[in-house]
C-alpha cells in the first residue's frame, strides 16, 4: 500500500507544477458576443422593426449565453432567441446558428435554407464549405470570422462593410 | 409530525423569502459592451470536449455520455456501469450487483448506492435495491449521461447515500426531435424493440415519450459446482434463464416545471436454485417499479433560488420458488416525498444550499406462506451547506442533513451527517479536493422485519454508517486531456450483514465495521479527429470486521476505453476493456483474475436516418465466472457468457 502510495504521488506531483493562464473568454460567450454583433450590423430585406429572432439547430454548446443576448437594447436591436426542432420554421428567423451536430445534414440544410432571407452561422467547416454564409473559427487563441458574401447577397441581406473590414475572409 | 402540517411549513417559507438585500446580477454578458474591432483580437479559450460533471459534489466524478453510450452500445446501466473506473458487475443470473472501493458482496441486495434519475431517487424501500440491468428503471437509449459520485452522500441525500450516488439524467424531447424506432436481434434468441417520441414544440415545451420491450428465452446453463454438490444431477439447469422486460418513459417539460413517469417491469427465470430450493424447477424473479415526479424551479429574487420537487413511486416484487410445492412471495412498497431546496447568494463569497424534505413510506409488506408484515415510516430532513469562496481558488464547503425517522411502532430515531471540504485551485488547470464526510443507512424492512423459518428478524438493529476522508487531484494536461487521482479511506460502523446461526438459521446483525484504503488513477483524452480515450486503473485493500479480505472484492481494476471514426468518418469503432483481479468466494476458495474486451461498430451513414450497430461482447471468448451469493447453496461461481454477438437498427422519422 505504502508503495502504491508513492507510486500514485509520483504520477500526481508533477501537475503541481503548472502555469497560471491569463484571463481569456470561454469560447462560446465570445461566439454569442459575435451573433449580437450579427445582428446589429446586418440589414435584412423585410426586418419587422429593430427585433432580431435568433434561431439556434442542434446541439446547444452556448450554457446560457444566448439566452443572455435576449431582450438587450442599448444598440436599439432586441434580440429573441428559439430553438428549431427542424427547418420549417427557419423562415421566421433573422439568424439562424447551425451547431456541427448537424454537420451530417450539410448539404440538406443548405438547400433549405439558402433562398431564404436568413444570415446563417456555424461554428463547422464542413457546414460553412457546404453553404452556410458566416463561419466562426478559433484561429491562433482568437475567434475569426469569415464570409460567403456572395451567398449573403443571393439571400438579399445587407452586411455591413463595419462587420466585413474585420472579417479573416470575405469570398466574393 | 404531521404531513399536512410540513405542507403548510413549506409554503410558508417558500412564500416568504428573508428579506435580505439582493446583489445586482452581473452574469450577463459584458461582450456586447465591446465593439467587434476589439472582439476579434481578443484571446478565447476553446470549449473542452471532455465532459465536466454537473454533481454538486466535492469527490471524484466519472462520466458517461450519450455519445459513449451509442459509441459502445451500451444495453443496461450495469453495462455503463462497468465501463467506469474502480466499478465492477457481479452477475448470479438473477440480478446485476454493483461492486467497488470495498463493497459489492454477491447477492447484496442493498447496494448501498443511491440511484437517481433527474434528482429523484429510484432505490424501492423494501429492500433499498436499485435495478442496473434489464430491472433498471430507466432504457439506456434515453440518458444523456451518468455520472458516479464516489463517496458517502448523506449531507445532501441522507439515509442510503453509503458509498456513492449514481446520478442519470434522462435527454430532453429535442434531442430525438421526431420519432424514433428501433429493433435488435442478439445472441441466444435475445430481441428488443423500442419507439420514442420527443419534440421541442413552438412554445418551447419539451414532450419525451417512449417504450420498450426486451425478451431472451435464455440458455441451458451448465453450473459444475452443482453437478458436484447435486448427487445424481449432470448440473445443466434447462430452460431457467428466460428474461423479459418492459418499459415505458414519459417527460415532460415547460419553462421551469417538469413532469416524469417512468416504469418498469421485468420478469426473470433464476437457474441457480438457490435457499435450498429444488434444482430444474419453477423458478423466478418478478420486478416492477413505477416512480413520477414534478418539480418547479423558481427565481425568488436575485439572490434565491428555490426548488420544489415532488415525487411517488412504488414497487412490487412477486417470487416463485420450489420446495417440493410452490413457495410464493410478495413485497410491495410505496412512498411519496416532497422536498424544498433553496439556493442562496445573498452575502459575498457564500454559496449556501439548503432544504428540508419529507418522506413517507406509506407502504413496506413482505408476504410468504410463513409471515406477513407491513411496515411504514416517515422521514423530515433538514440539511444546509455553505460553499464559501475563502481565498482566489480556495473554497471550503461545510455541510451537515440532520435525519428525524419514525418508525412503524412509533420509535423515533435521529442521524446527522457531516461533510467537510477544502477545494484548491492553485492555478486554472488543476483541481484539489480534499473531503472527510459519513453516511449511513438504515436497516431495511427485509433486513429488520422478514422471516421465512430460515432467516430470522431482528427488530432492534441499529443504522450502519461509514466515514470516508478522500483526496482528489484533478488536472487538465490541456484543454481536452484529462487527469485524475484520488486517494481514501473509507471506515464503517455497525455494518449491517446476515450471520449463520445455529441450526441453519440466519439474521441480519450490526458487525464491528470494516475499512478500505485505495487509489484511482483516471486518463481522458478527446483528439480533433474526434477520437475518445478513457482510461482507468484502481486499487483496493479492503478488511471487513475481523481483519479479512472480503468475498468478491478485487485488488486491482483496470478499465481501457476507445472510440474512433473511420471511413470517412461515416462509421465509428468503439473498443473497450475491464481487467479485474482474483477474489475471494464466499466459501473462502478463489477465483482467478480475468480481462475482458467487448467491440461496437457503427454507422449512420448507409441509409439517410438510419443509424446501424453491431456489437461483440466478450470479444475473445474469455471463459470466467462471477462469484456466487451466499444464498447459493449450489454453487461457489457462477459462470458467465462466452462471445455473443448484437444487430441493432435504429431509424429516424423526421
Amino acid at each position: 500500500m505504502k508503495r502504491l502510495l508513492s507510486l500514485w504521488w509520483l504520477i500526481m506531483a508533477p501537475l503541481l507544477t503548472g502555469v497560471a493562464h491569463a484571463d481569456a473568454v470561454p469560447e462560446y460567450e465570445m461566439k454569442a458576443a459575435y451573433l449580437y454583433n450579427l445582428a446589429t450590423f446586418t440589414t435584412w430585406p423585410a426586418q419587422p422593426g429593430s427585433t432580431v429572432k435568433l434561431c439556434l439547430l442542434g446541439k446547444d454548446h452556448f450554457s446560457g449565453a444566448l439566452e443572455r443576448l435576449t431582450g438587450y437594447s442599448a444598440s436599439g436591436v432586441r434580440i429573441t432567441l428559439s430553438y428549431l426542432p427542424n427547418l420549417q420554421e427557419a423562415r421566421t428567423c433573422q439568424i439562424l446558428f447551425i451547431d456541427g451536430s448537424e454537420a451530417a445534414n450539410a448539404a440538406d440544410i443548405v438547400k433549405q435554407v439558402e433562398k431564404l432571407p436568413v444570415l446563417t452561422v456555424t461554428d463547422n467547416l464542413d457546414l460553412f464549405r457546404a453553404g452556410v454564409i458566416v463561419g466562426l473559427f478559433l484561429d491562433n487563441r482568437r475567434l475569426s470570422f469569415d464570409v460567403n458574401y456572395q451567398l449573403a447577397l443571393n439571400a438579399s441581406l445587407n452586411m455591413s462593410s463595419k462587420l466585413l473590414r474585420v472579417a479573416r475572409n470575405v469570398n466574393r | 409530525m404531521r404531513a399536512d402540517q410540513y405542507i403548510i411549513w413549506l409554503l410558508l417559507a417558500s412564500a416568504c423569502p428573508p428579506a435580505i438585500a439582493d446583489q445586482p446580477d452581473t452574469s450577463g454578458n459584458g461582450l456586447i459592451q465591446i465593439p467587434i474591432e476589439q472582439l476579434v483580437n481578443m484571446e478565447v479559450t476553446s470549449a473542452s470536449k471532455i465532459a465536466r460533471q454537473i454533481s454538486d459534489a466535492p469527490s471524484a466524478v466519472s462520466i458517461v455520455t450519450a455519445e459513449d453510450i451509442k459509441a459502445y452500445g451500451y444495453h443496461t446501466v450495469a453495462e455503463i456501469l462497468e465501463s467506469m473506473r474502480g466499478l465492477y458487475i457481479t452477475n448470479d443470473r438473477a440480478y446485476s450487483f454493483l461492486g467497488g472501493r470495498g463493497f459489492g458482496r454477491s447477492g447484496d441486495f442493498t447496494g448501498r448506492i443511491m440511484l437517481l434519475v433527474d434528482g429523484n431517487q429510484v432505490n424501492n424501500n423494501i429492500y433499498n435495491s436499485a435495478g442496473l440491468g434489464y430491472t433498471g428503471i430507466i432504457d439506456p437509449a434515453l440518458i444523456e449521461r451518468v455520472e458516479y459520485v464516489s463517496g458517502p452522500g448523506s449531507a445532501i441525500y441522507g439515509n442510503n447515500a453509503f458509498y456513492g450516488i449514481i446520478n442519470i439524467v434522462t435527454k430532453h424531447g429535442h434531442e430525438i426531435n421526431g420519432l424514433r424506432v428501433s429493433g435488435e436481434i442478439a445472441s441466444y434468441n435475445s430481441r428488443e424493440a423500442k419507439i420514442t417520441f420527443g419534440k421541442r414544440l413552438d412554445n418551447g415545451a419539451e414532450v419525451l415519450l417512449s417504450g420498450s420491450g426486451f425478451t431472451s428465452p435464455g440458455q441451458d446453463l451448465l453450473f459444475p459446482d452443482t453437478a458436484k454438490r447435486l448427487p445424481g444431477s449432470d448440473g445443466i439447469s434447462h430452460g431457467m434463464d428466460g428474461q423479459h422486460n418492459r418499459r415505458l418513459f414519459g417527460k415532460f417539460e415547460w419553462e421551469d416545471w417538469s413532469a416524469e413517469v417512468a416504469y418498469s417491469t421485468r420478469k426473470k427465470d433464476i437457474p441457480t436454485a438457490p435457499y435450498f430450493t429444488d434444482f430444474n424447477a419453477p423458478y423466478s424473479y418478478e420486478d416492477t417499479s413505477l416512480e413520477a415526479s414534478l418539480r418547479h424551479d423558481q427565481q425568488l429574487s436575485n439572490a434565491l433560488k428555490m426548488s420544489l420537487h415532488t415525487y411517488f413511486g412504488s414497487y412490487a416484487y412477486r417470487g416463485l420458488e420450489t420446495y417440493g410445492s410452490p413457495w410464493h412471495e410478495k413485497s410491495m412498497g410505496q412512498w411519496w416525498g416532497l422536498n424544498a431546496q433553496f439556493v442562496g447568494t445573498w452575502f459575498q463569497n457564500n454559496r449556501l444550499v439548503f432544504g428540508s424534505e419529507f418522506r413517507n413510506d406509506t407502504k413496506q409488506e413482505i408476504a410468504n406462506p410463513i409471515s406477513y408484515l407491513n411496515a411504514d415510516e416517515k422521514t423530515l430532513s433538514l440539511y444546509a451547506q455553505d460553499e464559501i469562496s475563502v481565498a482566489p481558488g480556495l473554497l471550503a464547503n461545510i455541510g451537515a442533513r440532520y435525519d428525524a425517522n419514525e418508525d412503524y411502532s412509533g420509535q423515533v430515531s435521529g442521524n446527522i451527517s457531516p461533510r467537510l471540504a477544502v477545494i484548491y485551485a492553485p492555478w486554472e488547470a488543476t483541481t484539489l479536493k480534499l473531503s472527510w464526510s459519513t453516511a449511513f443507512r438504515r436497516a431495511n424492512p427485509f433486513e429488520k422485519y422478514y422471516t421465512d423459518g430460515s432467516l430470522l428478524p431482528n427488530p432492534s438493529i441499529r443504522p450502519e454508517s461509514i466515514e470516508a476522508t478522500e483526496l482528489v487531484i484533478e488536472h487538465h494536461l490541456d484543454k481536452d486531456t484529462r487527469l485524475q487521482g484520488s486517494v481514501y479511506h473509507y471506515q464503517t460502523d455497525d455494518y449491517i450483514s446476515s450471520v449463520k446461526l445455529g441450526g441453519g438459521t440466519s439474521q441480519f446483525c450490526n458487525h464491528k465495521g470494516g475499512s478500505t484504503d485505495g487509489l484511482e488513477v483516471e486518463f481522458e483524452k478527446h483528439w480533433d479527429n474526434d477520437v475518445r480515450l478513457r482510461a482507468s486503473a484502481a486499487y483496493q485493500s479492503a478488511e471487513n470486521s475481523e481483519g479479512n479480505w472480503p468475498a468478491n472484492s478485487p485488488r486491482q481494476i483496470g478499465k481501457l476505453n476507445i472510440t474512433a471514426p473511420f471511413l470517412n468518418n461515416a462509421w465509428r469503432a468503439g473498443f473497450e476493456m475491464q481487467a479485474y483481479s482474483n477474489r475471494k468466494t464466499e466459501a473462502d476458495t478463489h477465483v482467478g483474475g480475468y480481462a475482458l474486451a467487448n467491440l461496437t461498430i457503427s454507422t449512420d451513414k448507409l441509409i439517410p436516418n438510419l443509424d446501424v450497430a453491431i456489437g461483440i461482447r466478450n470479444l475473445f471468448d474469455r471463459n470466467y465466472v462471477d462469484v456466487a451469493p451466499p444464498s447459493n447453496n449450489l454453487q461457489t461461481t457462477i459462470p458467465q457468457d462466452g462471445r455473443t454477438y448484437w444487430l441493432r437498427m435504429t431509424y429516424d422519422f423526421k
